[in-house]
């Protein structure tokens, strides 16, 4: 559908990049930053069509960390 | 001072209680303009940067400053994000080190929020019998 370095125009209408996108037990999970406000950043995951923010304290450590392992390693 | 504590903690309850973003995806965009892949370029070096930051500061307990100038040294070997960082001004570099500090602070707050949610309910759960204990002791000192 749509793949990491992507712009994505989401229902907010801003501009987001795709700085990570990963898979983990089938939920995708996206790492999105806005391309003219950068401190707007969405730890997310998809759902359909959908960006869905984490607001689960635990997902969001887990996910932060991955994030940062696959974009420092990349 | 316990005025702005008071702000602060207003401002997390009702970061906690705001419903999660949910936004469709309107457009996807593959073909960059050169604009494009400017702002692209900047959002993914602040990007690094803030995932960065975000995992010294939060996890590691790393002075933000601190954090900030080890994140942009180990960055700056990186040729495709060379540039987009020297043109980071201080402002910018300010604004990311406030973004790391609200995630956090909305983190340990709704860790200990969802705790106490729990041990309430927890509590109402109980029989009144669940308290006899207490209230006989009680009875036995008066």
């Amino acid at each position: 559908m749509f793949e990491k370095g992507t712009i994505l125009t989401l229902a907010d209408d801003n501009e987001y990049a795709v700085v990570d996108k990963y898979n983990e037990n089938s939920i995708i999970y996206v790492y999105l930053v806005d391309i003219n406000n950068n401190s707007n950043i969405i730890y997310g995951k998809l759902e359909n069509d959908e960006i869905v923010e984490l607001t689960d304290p635990y997902e969001l450590e887990k996910v932060i960390k991955q994030v940062n392992i696959n974009l420092h390693n990349n | 001072m316990e005025n702005e504590e008071q702000k602060d903690y207003a401002r997390l309850i009702a970061a906690q209680n705001e419903s999660a973003r949910r936004l469709k995806i309107k457009g996807i965009t593959n073909t960059l303009t050169e604009e494009h892949k400017k702002k692209r370029g900047f959002a993914i070096a602040s990007g690094i940067c803030l995932a960065g930051l975000m995992v010294a500061t939060h996890f590691s307990g790393i002075d933000p400053n601190q954090a900030l100038q080890t994140e942009i040294q180990s960055l700056s070997s990186f040729d495709a994000l060379k540039e987009y960082l020297g043109a980071f001004t201080p402002a910018m570099w300010g604004s990311m080190i406030a973004s790391v500090a609200s995630i956090s602070k909305y983190i340990s707050h709704k860790k200990k929020y969802d705790n106490a949610n729990q041990e309430f309910y927890d509590m109402m759960d109980n029989e009144p019998k669940d308290y006899q204990d207490i209230v006989e002791s009680q009875a036995k000192k008066r």
